[in-house]
């Protein structure tokens, strides 16, 4: 990708217009996926031979935990643009990954306990990994707050960039978690050295399912950029076009 | 209740619980870009400078 293309996709009309374009296309392929992933998971990957079928509860908890620390790690990325370059469209980016993050995380808090339940025996215990996932929780709902507390949008842009990287300490904290404790979670599914034990089937469907997670949070977070930068820029000659 | 089917029950309700979640999500995009879309239509001018009717500006 051209680097003068990245740069053209900061100014306000740019970006609203690429995203129109491409916001089908990643919705589609989302629905898509997430279709062949769920058909897969459900029905065609064996059952896992110590868990049994709750196992298939993975398809779903693992790409929404994926999904909370990627989102946060965004939302950082955008925020750094943002105290460097000061444009729009990376503030209202990093504001739009914060609900879908917050809800991701609750998704991976939820499906996580009522797998725990039949595997741990219990939905929920103090561990290292849960618990910084919780907190994980509370910094998205924080960083919400923030955000529609405070009325001056260019001021609390600022204060949310600085916010959201000081709470990015908390992501490497959840990914090592299993590495550094001694905790009841178990180890990661997929790793990148190739260590993983899951039988090819099982690896390709998390992979599908994790993609069209990916998907339909990049379509959710560009959708309500759109329209958060509508709002912000108003006052522009360009939203005229946004009513034709 | 089985094990089987105390596992395809976990696993309906977290199915079920993400595609609500995406449905909530969505929807709340689509009350926002209603919203916006009020006020342009609303307040069509873009530049206020230019707003014969605003008593601000002579």
């Amino acid at each position: 990708m051209q680097p003068q293309f990245i740069l053209r996709l900061s100014s306000p009309p740019v970006f609203f217009r690429v995203t129109g374009k491409a916001l089908p296309w990643l919705i589609g392929a989302s629905l898509l996926l997430g279709a062949i992933g769920l058909w897969s998971g459900l029905f065609v990957t064996p059952t896992d031979a110590q868990q049994g079928e709750v196992y298939r509860v993975l398809y779903v908890h693992v790409p929404t935990a994926w999904m909370s620390m990627l989102l946060y790690v965004v939302a950082s990325f955008y925020a750094g643009l943002h105290l460097v370059f000061r444009t729009s469209v990376s503030a209202v980016m990093m504001r739009a990954m914060l609900p879908t993050g917050a809800w991701m995380t609750v998704l991976a808090l939820v499906t996580g306990s009522l797998w725990g339940k039949p595997t741990w025996g219990t939905y929920w215990i103090w561990d290292a990994r849960l618990t910084f996932e919780l907190l994980l929780l509370f910094i998205y709902l924080g960083l919400i707050a923030v955000a529609s507390l405070i009325d001056d949008e260019r001021k609390t842009d600022q204060l949310l960039s600085v916010f959201t990287l000081v709470g990015l300490v908390n992501i490497p904290l959840i990914y090592f978690s299993v590495v550094f404790w001694n905790t009841l979670h178990q180890g990661a599914s997929l790793s990148m050295s190739g260590g993983s034990k899951m039988a090819p089937i099982m690896k390709a469907t998390l992979l599908v399912c994790v993609l069209a997670m990916w998907l339909a949070c990049a379509a959710l977070a560009m959708a309500r950029a759109r329209w958060q930068l509508v709002e912000r820029e108003r006052d522009s000659a360009w939203t005229g076009s946004v009513l034709a | 209740m089985s094990a089987t089917m105390s596992a395809t029950a976990t696993i309906a309700v977290c199915v079920m619980l993400t595609l609500l979640v995406f449905v909530i999500d969505g929807w709340s995009i689509l009350r926002a870009r209603r919203a916006v879309l009020e006020v342009l239509r609303q307040d069509p001018l873009q530049d206020p400078l230019q707003d014969p009717l605003d008593p601000d500006v002579r």
